[in-house]
């Protein structure tokens, strides 16, 4: 191949792994911890972060007009200038020159308008940033701590139920509804999202990274006791609204919380009517009062189907109540006829639907979409899953240990990189650097090769990130001790380089393909931590057989070609 | 390099003759031993890593709140989630460097009281184990911090002797107080019971929260099967296909001479796990895949050279021809070895447990790897091409 072809393919490798390693650097780099911890949080709490964080800014930013409508805008406020002249022009003014608070008021129709801009702001910078963290190069759980946990599909337990035996695709049917409201389930989650994933047909394997905590996983598990039926009142309701609507910096507390209004007697709270939006985020429709007495407890529900109404075809929600929850149910329901009732899960009103007369156990909802009707079935149906799972095994790692286990990882591969370097630079000479060189680019064409496949990056990748770093200098050392071999016979620096890569081609190819086919029989057929290692070793075989063959060839070319006469240094020994 | 090549050939009685006497004592070993000492992977049952370390702080919350307490490098984060909404107080490590700070922080968050029992032990010391992020509740949840302690395996085993056959390895230096425990599956027992039951034995002895569990596995019965079966069928399936490769780019004498070598390489290394008994997990399959790819790759170098050289020098006989070839290769099989062992030794040295079993797998694995790929292989290789006839020329002209 020519030279100038040769430095094409180098050059865009270069440049390419550069490009996929960026996320990676920036990441982990570049982002402090407390705010990598935010933006790692289900969409929800950044939701919730968002709220809050533009509570405290437009509050701060009202006390600061109502002060001096001249004082300069201080810097933390100017991302709010972009929004401001927008809208001077939409308004067609002119935006002001010198950017005072005042002014910056001027730029937004209402405090509405302004609480929105400011919360897009700071929920925009932070999903930007989980898309980042995504991109980026995963840790697995032994490296982060957390939980990973195998669940079985308890079939036995589910034919004993069911008094009929159960057929494969039944099964298959039930584990994947446990799945669906699993999913359900990561809001109630906190702290980090869980990975739900089915695995073959009959398990679901859950990963939980940062927390290592049984009893959270549990009740996760288990669905938290919080389905509520509870009573609207629709006149302190509309109440709220308007409340609401002419003071929006009231709505929240700091912390991103509904706050509650000092208007509205005990007993009652305000609460959010959530609809799910298009990306499965509970999306606030508007404010509901609901009474904090509770009508009646989730744990009373058997069932929840979908169906659509015989004569409307519309789509309904039918669900059944066990005897006593009956009881219940029917002297709250025909207590309060025409009133509306509020389906309410963790403290968020899910469903709302009047009452028509008084219901007793069989209980069927109407007024919605199919969608929003089998987003309730499931909702309702948390309380129990279709079939109990039973742990398979289950890993947890702590923190801590993770956290060890990094500084460990990086603490062995500097030292086994720092040797390996010294070593071939003593031996090779200044070859030796070329071969040094190489293996830079090989740990850097790695990493960014993990990072662009998202590949998660466990204990057994790091040691196969360092096996592989031992290794991968065996392709520059065959040819370098061809070369030598060449030069002992005589031949030129340029000719014994040529003949040396020439010679040592197939023996590179033969050595590294075989032990290619061990490390992909392994990435096929391995345990999970087996594969991240078999993984790693693959890519960094592919990455070593190229630094060697184009990079150092290439480097040997540049620096030999045009100075003849001087001796090639690739021995430690004096000749 | 050398000024004589090594008689590869004259020394191939010995070098298989050790072999086979080591592979020996092997056997013998696994008879003696009762099989390998097989991991929690392999063999159902609960893994954990605990560390004795004593409680700085003891946290209860009482409030409508769910709030959670969480512990990074830097800091210690109490988050509070109510209806709708979540509030979180960092308390960094370099603001609060003494368990006694850390208290009086928590006491001015709503609801939470931290009671002190050492409040001059270092924030960053804190330990966070299984059970983290803990919610907060009635019941005191107990932060540890690392420590230097006087206990010793002796003390752990004797805390569990209740539970039958419970097997402790001390984890790093005796001071860090850290435990590796083993117990196998009972009839009847689910990971929660005998997670309780370790639980249980560990805080009758080390006081309730006189421990961290650094590291939890369970492994259920049928999740170990699957796992045995797989990792041998991953490296029949590994060993076929490099066959093939090998038979194809050269020739059948060749093919199963790097197959035997790979053979004495994987069952050398199950020797040497016997012998020193040391645990068999699946990290081990992986290093036993590594060193049949890294022996091989060694091999293949070699017989290279080999064919080369035969194709070169016609007249020189096969025997010097495997003796030349071996010495030629071999600043390349030291250098290669050498960096590869360099680059593995520090994993051995600092690491622990799973990975540090693979370390040091590996640097063993190297070692046979070399000697069967210098030494088993080119006398195999000379042995069966005599068999096949096919070396009748070069003998003559010997």
């Amino acid at each position: 191949m020519k030279k100038r072809n040769r430095l094409a393919i180098v050059l865009v490798v270069i440049v390419l792994s550069a490009y996929f390693l960026y996320p990676t650097i920036k990441w982990y780099g570049f982002v402090p911890q407390d705010v990598k911890e935010l933006a790692t949080g289900s969409n929800v709490q950044i939701k919730e972060y968002a709220r809050g964080q533009a509570t405290r800014e437009l509050r701060a930013l009202k006390d600061l007009v109502a002060q001096d409508v001249n004082t300069a805008l201080p810097s933390e406020y100017s991302y709010l200038k972009s929004a401001a002249k927008a809208n001077y022009k939409a308004m067609r003014k002119s935006a002001p020159k010198k950017w005072t608070i005042g002014a910056l008021f001027g730029g937004f129709y209402n405090e509405q308008n302004m609480f929105d801009t400011i919360e897009s702001y700071y929920r925009t910078r932070l999903l930007d940033l989980k898309a980042l963290g995504n991109k980026a190069l995963q840790l697995g759980l032994d490296l982060r701590g957390g939980m990973s946990i195998l669940l079985e599909a308890d079939v036995d337990s589910y034919v004993a139920k069911k008094g009929s035996s159960a057929s494969a695709s039944e099964i298959a049917q039930a584990v994947r509804q446990d799945i669906e409201i699993l999913e359900k389930r990561i809001d109630q989650f906190g702290v980090s999202e869980p990975m739900i994933r089915l695995q073959g047909s009959d398990q679901i394997l859950i990963e939980i990274p940062g927390a290592a905590d049984p009893e959270r996983v549990n009740s996760f598990l288990r669905g938290k006791g919080s389905l509520l039926f509870k009573m609207v009142d629709s006149d302190l309701s509309s109440a709220l609204e308007e409340y609401y609507l002419a003071n929006p910096t009231e709505v929240y507390t700091e912390s991103g919380a509904l706050k509650q209004p000092e208007f509205l007697p005990a007993g009652k709270l305000a609460a959010g009517y959530y609809v799910s939006d298009d990306y499965g985020i509970d999306e606030l429709a508007r404010f509901v009062v609901i009474n904090e007495e509770v009508g009646l407890d989730g744990i009373h529900l058997e069932s929840a189907t979908t169906a659509s109404d015989p004569v409307t075809g519309r789509p309904v929600v039918n669900f059944k109540l066990d005897n006593l929850g009956g009881d219940i149910f029917y002297k709250l329901t025909s207590t309060n006829v025409g009133k509306t009732l509020a389906v309410v899960m963790d403290g968020k009103v899910k469903a709302m639907a009047t009452i028509n007369e008084g219901i007793r156990s069989s209980v069927q909802i109407s007024g919605f979409t199919a969608e929003e009707a089998a987003d309730l079935a499931i909702v309702l149906r948390t309380a129990a899953l279709p079939i109990e799972l039973t742990v398979s095994s289950q890993q947890a790692v702590g923190a801590t240990l993770g956290e060890d286990a990094i500084s460990v990882g990086i603490k062995a591969i500097t030292i086994g990189f720092a040797l390996v370097v010294i070593l071939i630079f003593a031996y090779y000479g200044l070859s030796g650097l070329i071969a040094d060189l190489a293996l830079l680019l090989n740990m850097f064409i790695m990493i960014s090769v993990l990072s662009a496949f998202n590949f998660t990056v466990t204990l057994t990748s790091v040691a196969g990130l360092i096996l592989t770093l031992g290794m991968a200098v065996d392709t520059n050392v065959i040819i370098f001790e061809r070369i030598k071999e060449e030069l002992r016979l005589g031949k030129s620096d340029n000719a014994s380089i040529a003949a040396g890569f020439n010679k040592a081609f197939w023996t590179v190819m033969d050595a590294n393909i075989t032990t290619i086919i061990a490390a992909l029989v392994l990435s096929q057929l391995g345990s999970s931590a087996v594969k991240g290692f078999a993984n790693t070793l693959a890519i960094g075989i592919v990455s070593s057989v190229f630094t060697a063959l184009f990079v150092s060839h290439l480097v040997f070319d540049a620096t030999v070609g045009d100075r003849e006469g001087k001796k090639l240094s690739i021995s430690w020994r004096k000749k | 390099m050398f000024k004589n090549d090594i008689p590869v050939i004259k020394l191939r009685w010995v070098s298989w003759a050790i072999a086979l006497v080591l592979l020996a004592a092997g056997v013998v070993s696994l008879i003696v031993f009762n099989g390998f000492n097989l991991g929690v992977d392999f063999e159902s049952g609960l893994s954990q890593r605990i560390q004795i370390a004593p409680t700085g702080l003891e946290v209860t919350y009482d409030g409508n709140l769910d709030t959670v307490i969480s512990i990074s490098a830097s800091a210690l984060s109490v988050e509070q989630r109510g209806e709708g909404g979540v509030a979180t107080k960092s308390l960094r490590f370099t603001e609060y460097p003494t368990s006694g700070d850390l208290a009086q922080a928590l006491n001015s968050v709503d609801g939470v009281s931290a009671h002190v029992i050492d409040g001059s032990l270092k924030s960053r010391d804190l330990l966070s184990g299984y059970g983290f992020p803990a919610t907060l509740g009635t019941d005191p949840v107990g932060l540890n911090f690392r420590g230097a302690g006087s206990s010793s395996i002796e003390d752990v085993r004797s805390a569990l002797t209740a539970l039958g056959n419970v097997r402790v390895q001390t984890i790093g230096g005796g001071d860090s107080q850290t435990y590796q425990i083993r117990l196998g599956i009972k009839e009847g027992s689910s990971q929660d019971s005998l997670e309780g039951e370790v639980a249980s034995a560990l805080g009758d002895y080390f006081g309730k929260d006189g421990f961290v569990i650094l590291q939890s596995d369970y492994i259920g019965p049928k999740f170990s099967a699957t796992l045995l079966s797989s990792s041998i069928l991953a490296i029949v399936v590994a060993m076929v296909f490099i066959l093939g490769y090998v038979w194809i780019r050269f020739h059948f004498a060749y093919a199963v001479s790097s197959l035997v070598a790979l053979a004495h390489d994987v069952l050398m290394l199950l020797t040497f796990i016997s012998l020193l008994r040391l645990e068999f997990t699946s990290t081990t399959i992986a290093a036993l895949l590594t060193i049949i790819g890294y022996s091989l790759n060694n091999t293949i170098v070699i017989f290279d050279r080999i064919r080369e050289n035969v194709g070169l020098n016609v007249n020189m006989g096969l025997r010097s021809n495997i003796d030349r070839s071996v010495t030629q290769s071999m600043s390349r099989t030291i250098m290669s070895a050498l960096t590869t062992l360099l680059a593995i030794l520090p994993l051995a040295i600092f690491a622990s447990g799973d990975i540090q079993l693979f370390a040091i797998n590996m640097s063993l694995g190297l070692v046979f790897g070399t000697y069967s790929s210098n030494l088993l292989a080119p006398s195999l290789l000379y042995w069966i091409s005599k068999a096949q006839k096919s070396v009748q020329i070069e003998d003559k002209a010997e």
